[in-house]
């Protein structure tokens, strides 16, 4: 067992200790609003102490009265006093090392309010939470920005290095941006990396993402990852355990643009294993033509097509159908789809 | 990308860093300051209650606990010390609880879970909550909330070596508990 990894989340992870954070993670706190409400009325105090409190405050209240009244008829018209702004959800906290905020070195925490660049170097942690939303451990080496949003949303950009993200705000609500896809956020605890040149990796531990640029999407459940391809978006979610041949056929499908290479897509179609099926149900919205016909064929033997999603339908890339399809999949129900079409412009 | 007017950070918001700044502030009636440490002990305090009562009774009573906090602030003289009163105050909370429930109510709530890593997450969860008291919380706060045994040290104010010592034998115990895949027997 690594008590390092049991003491402070560092050195090499204890499988144990990790599978049991993921599990449970789900029943971590959520804070709503402090609900004041519920507080009891004021009890009086006894005796010749409250008496005396009470004409003192009736002194002061009469005052505060005269005062206010004398204070609007002098000032007329009654100016109104702007709103305070919303406070900032984010808190950053310094973890180890001296993590920057806005150049700033951080000792202890610090609420971050607008937009910010917080920065680790390679000997400093960072940990931002947010009251309802999440917690977002920075490892070194990061840039991160936090975003200006609307309301109920919440919007990160990670430009380099890793972030490790637990969220339990509304799913759909919470999204970080890197050079070459932007990551919403479906229920879920991730690892995502992201280098300058827009090359990274998501992994998912918990839940959903959903990782998109333009028309390229891919949606990513727990226990797979995610290339991040430069100027290309993400490429093709599969399970963490899939077999080699599969991840590196993936690899290579996933650094070309055009037609996908023949001996790649060959390889993977054969190394596809039943539980696969997400990753070929996502080449095959990707593809065209003939590929996308060996691709459907290959996904029908897999994890066969319900009634009525039939090889036109599929072909012809019918949204209802595909969706269908997916759920025959038993990685969650298609409306996820429905809350990544939903989201916010990216 | 889209990248707005970068501003500073608001110098004013740096004395809330200091947590003996919100204790005081909050001793004041600033909610604003004690909603602060809401957020920053909220973890906490959950953790403390949900080793000890029934899953769907936690976040009732975490805000009894800071309303009860809140009104005996002025208690508290040493706003170092925040952190284990807090804490204590849930740990009596969790008892009080117990004692005015006639019925231990741990099994129906594991029982009534659905299928599910939800389900398994809870059965996890009882395992935990029949270890010993200081195991079962300093596990929970690991476990669950996702604290690390320092961050345990300074919200609770138990010595790191007091966590570190119930995080190795609390984990060592709640292995033996769970079968070979780590789940509840």
């Amino acid at each position: 067992m690594s008590d390092k990894y049991l003491w402070n989340r560092t050195g090499e992870p204890d499988p144990a200790v990790e599978r049991l954070e993921h599990l449970l993670g789900g029943l971590r706190h959520r804070a709503g609003p402090l609900d004041y409400t519920r507080l009891p009325a004021a009890i009086p105090a006894s005796g010749a102490t409250w008496r005396w409190r009470r004409v003192v405050l009736a002194v002061a209240a009469c005052s505060a009265v005269a005062m206010v009244a004398a204070g609007l008829w002098w000032r007329s018209p009654q100016t109104v006093a702007p709103a305070a702004p919303p406070l900032s959800p984010w808190l950053a906290q310094s973890l180890t090392g001296t993590p920057t905020v806005a150049g700033a070195p951080l000792r202890g925490e610090l609420r971050v309010g607008g937009e910010h660049v917080i920065e680790t170097d390679r000997a400093s942690t960072v940990r931002l939470s947010a009251s309802g939303v999440g917690m977002i451990d920075l490892g070194p080496g990061t840039r991160l920005r936090t975003l200006a949003s609307g309301e109920g949303e919440y919007r990160l950009a990670l430009d380099r290095g890793t972030l490790h993200a637990h969220i339990w705000a509304a799913p759909g609500s919470f999204a970080v941006e890197t050079p070459s896809a932007t990551a919403l956020d479906l229920g879920c605890s991730y690892r995502l990396e992201a280098a300058p040149d827009g090359s990274g990796r998501l992994h998912v531990t918990l839940g959903w993402v959903g990782l998109g640029q333009h028309a390229v999407e891919s949606l990513v459940p727990q226990g797979a990852v995610c290339a991040l391809r430069p100027r290309a978006g993400p490429g093709t979610p599969h399970f963490d355990d899939a077999p080699g041949a599969l991840a590196e056929a993936l690899a290579a499908i996933d650094a070309t643009t055009g037609p996908m290479p023949g001996a790649a897509l060959e390889t993977a179609l054969a190394a596809a294993r039943p539980r696969d099926a997400f990753t070929l149900w996502h080449l095959l919205r990707r593809s065209a033509g003939a590929d996308a016909s060996r691709l459907y064929d290959r996904l029908a033997v897999l994890s066969p097509p319900p009634a009525g999603v039939t090889r036109d339908l599929a072909l012809a890339k019918d949204r209802a159908a595909l969706e269908a399809w997916w759920n025959t999949f038993g990685l969650g129900d298609a409306e996820l789809f429905g809350r990544w079409r939903a989201r916010p412009a990216l | 990308m889209r990248i707005g007017h970068a501003r500073t950070v608001d110098p004013a918001e740096a004395p809330y860093g200091n947590q003996d700044a919100l204790v005081m502030a909050a001793k004041g009636g600033d909610r604003d300051a004690f909603g602060r440490l809401y957020e920053r002990f909220g973890p906490m305090v959950h953790g403390v209650l949900l080793a000890r009562v029934p899953l769907v009774e936690v976040d009732d009573l975490v805000q009894d606990v800071f309303l009860s906090a809140f009104q005996r602030l002025s208690t508290l003289r040493a706003p170092g010390a925040f952190g284990a009163w807090l804490a204590a105050i849930a740990r009596n909370r969790a008892v009080d609880y117990h004692r005015r429930q006639p019925v231990e109510p741990l099994a129906d709530d594991i029982a009534a879970a659905d299928d599910g890593p939800q389900a398994e997450a809870r059965a996890v969860l009882g395992v935990i909550q029949s270890l010993p008291a200081a195991y079962r919380e300093t596990l929970v706060l690991r476990l669950v909330e996702g604290m690390t045994g320092q961050e345990i040290a300074d919200r609770t104010g138990l010595t790191p070596a007091s966590v570190r010592v119930n995080l190795h034998r609390g984990m060592r115990q709640l292995r033996e508990a769970l079968d070979s895949n780590g789940r509840a027997r």
